[in-house]
C-alpha cells in the first residue's frame, strides 16, 4: 500500500534532498507534497490523508516546534508520525520535540541513510 | 571562548558539513574570493547567544556543491539552484556552529537571505573569518556574536 | 566454487551463481559491490582514484580505475545483466588511510567521499560498508548469495552485513566457503 508523504521545509534545495531520501527507503510512495512552512502544513493535512510528515524547525510564518504542537492539538492529526531533520542539535530542542510528539530527530548535517533508517524505524518497515 | 578556539570549531564544522551531506571537503586554507560572481548568504541566531553567520563562496565551487547535493549534472543546474543552495549551506554551517558553540540551549535562526551585492570592505562587526580552500574555489566563514562583546 | 579475481582499477559483472568475484589489497582503494538477490546478479569494481578529470586519456582505457566513471560502468553493466535498480544491494569496502600515504590530500579519503557522491548521483546509498580506517582488506563476494567476506593482512575474517552501516570491528571468524 503507497503511502503519503508531507516534506516541510523552507529550502527548495533541502526538499529535494529529502525526496530523495524518502526514495532510498524502498517504501511505496503514494504522494510526496513539499510545503515551506507550518501554516501551510497544517492547510494541506487538514484536507488530505499524509501517513508521515518530516519537518525542520526553523521556517517562516509557522515553525517546526509549533507544527508539531499544533498537530497533537488536533484529535484527527494527532497520530500522525512525524520526523524532525533540523539544523538545531541541542538536548533541550530535541527533548521539548520528543515531549511534543515527534517520533524521531535527526539534526543536520545528517547522511541520507541516517535519515532513511530513522524514516523506516518510525514506520516499522525495513527496505533490505 | 578563546579565537583559536572558535578557529578550530569553524573549521570542523565546516568540514563535518562538506563531508556529510556534499561528499566533499577542505583542501587547506584559502583567500577570500573577491570576484563579483561570488556568492553570499547571511543568517542571524538567538537562544543563548546572538549572532550572525556569514558565507561566501565561489561560484564554480557552490555549482560543485549544488551537483553532489542534489545528485545532478553541474549543466543542468539552474542559478536559483546555487543561490537556493547557498541559503541551505549557510543555514547548516551555522547551525553547526552554534550547536558546538553550545550543546545544552535550543536556538532560533532567521531564513538565510542572499546577499545581492557582497561587500569586500572590513567591517568591524566580524568577530572571527576563516577561508578554506575547497574544489574549485574558496568558501568563507564569517562569524560575530554577543558571546565575543 | 568458481574464483573470478577482480584486479586494481578493474570490475566486471557475473550471473554465476555458483561463482565467487575476489579482490585483493584494498588500501586506499575502494571495492564497490552490488548485488540483485532475485535477478543473482553481482559486481565488483576495485577502484584507485576518485576522479578522471586529471587524466581523461587514463580514464577512457581504464574505466574502471576511478570512482566517477567506474560507479556508472558498473551499474549499467549489472542492468544489463537483468539486475533491478530497486533491488540493488549496496557494498564497499576499502578506503583506508595507508601509513606510507604522506599525501596531503588523503586518497583514501578521497575515494570514499566519491563513492556516495557518485552512488548518490544514482539515488543510491551503501546497505552496508568497512571503510577507512588503516587496514588493508581482501574482499570475497558470493554472486549467487550476495554475501560478503573480508579479510585483514592478519587472516582476520569477517562478513559484512547489509544493514550494519559500519562494520568497525572484524566479527567472528567466518569459513570461506
Amino acid at each position: 500500500m503507497a503511502l503519503n508523504i508531507m516534506i516541510v521545509d523552507d529550502s527548495p534545495v533541502m526538499r529535494t534532498f529529502l525526496r530523495k531520501v524518502v526514495q532510498l527507503t524502498g517504501i511505496p510512495v503514494g504522494d510526496c507534497c513539499e510545503v515551506g512552512d507550518g501554516e501551510a502544513a497544517l492547510s494541506v493535512l487538514r484536507q488530505k490523508w499524509v501517513d508521515l510528515v518530516l519537518t525542520d524547525i526553523n521556517m517562516p510564518r509557522m515553525n517546526g516546534e509549533e507544527l508539531v504542537r499544533q498537530l497533537g492539538l488536533d484529535r484527527m492529526l494527532c497520530d500522525i508520525p512525524v520526523v524532525v531533520v533540523s539544523t538545531d542539535a541541542s538536548r533541550d530542542r530535541i527533548d521539548r520535540m520528543i515531549k511534543l510528539g515527534a517520533r524521531g530527530y535527526i539534526s543536520k548535517p545528517f547522511l541520507p541513510e541516517t535519515l532513511r533508517d530513522e524514516i523506516e524505524r518510525v514506520l516499522g518497515v525495513q527496505n533490505v | 571562548m578563546s579565537k583559536p578556539n572558535l578557529d578550530h570549531l569553524i573549521a570542523s564544522a565546516v568540514a563535518e558539513v562538506l563531508e556529510t551531506m556534499f561528499f566533499s571537503e577542505i583542501l587547506g586554507d584559502g583567500q577570500p574570493d573577491l570576484s563579483c560572481t561570488a556568492l553570499e548568504a547571511h543568517v542571524a541566531f538567538t537562544g543563548n547567544s546572538s549572532g550572525t553567520v556569514d558565507v561566501q563562496i565561489s561560484e564554480a565551487a557552490a555549482r560543485s556543491l549544488t551537483a553532489s547535493f542534489l545528485g545532478e549534472s553541474e549543466e543542468s543546474l539552474s542559478g536559483l539552484q546555487l543561490a537556493h543552495l547557498v541559503c541551505e549551506l549557510t543555514n547548516m554551517l551555522c547551525g553547526c556552529i552554534v550547536s558546538k558553540m553550545s550543546a545544552q540551549g535550543c536556538f532560533n535562526l532567521t531564513s538565510p537571505e542572499l546577499i545581492e551585492q557582497p561587500h569586500h570592505e572590513s567591517d568591524e562587526r566580524i568577530e572571527i573569518q576563516r577561508s578554506f580552500a575547497i574544489e574549485r574555489g574558496t568558501l568563507t566563514v564569517s562569524l560575530a556574536s554577543s558571546e565575543f562583546a | 566454487m568458481r574464483e573470478f579475481v577482480i584486479g586494481i582499477g578493474d570490475g566486471g559483472v557475473s550471473r554465476d551463481a555458483d561463482a565467487m568475484l575476489i579482490t585483493y589489497a584494498l588500501g586506499s582503494c575502494v571495492a564497490l559491490m552490488l548485488h540483485d538477490p532475485v535477478a543473482r546478479v553481482a559486481g565488483m569494481v576495485h577502484y584507485m582514484l576518485p576522479e578522471s578529470s586529471q587524466s581523461p586519456a587514463d580514464s577512457e582505457a581504464r574505466p574502471y580505475k576511478f570512482a566517477d566513471t567506474a560507479i556508472p560502468l558498473l551499474l549499467r553493466a549489472a542492468l544489463a545483466q537483468g539486475a533491478d535498480k530497486s533491488r540493488l544491494v549496496v557494498i564497499a569496502a576499502g578506503g583506508a588511510q595507508i601509513m606510507n600515504d604522506n599525501s596531503i590530500f588523503n586518497v583514501g579519503k578521497r575515494n570514499c567521499l566519491a563513492l556516495r557522491k557518485a552512488l548518490w548521483k544514482f539515488g543510491l546509498v551503501a546497505h552496508a560498508e568497512d571503510i577507512g580506517g588503516t587496514v588493508v582488506r581482501t574482499v570475497r563476494m558470493e554472486v549467487g548469495t550476495g554475501r560478503v567476506w573480508l579479510q585483514s593482512p592478519a587472516g582476520k575474517r569477517w562478513e559484512l552485513n547489509a544493514r550494519k552501516v559500519r562494520s568497525a570491528f572484524p566479527g567472528e571468524e567466518v569459513s570461506w566457503r
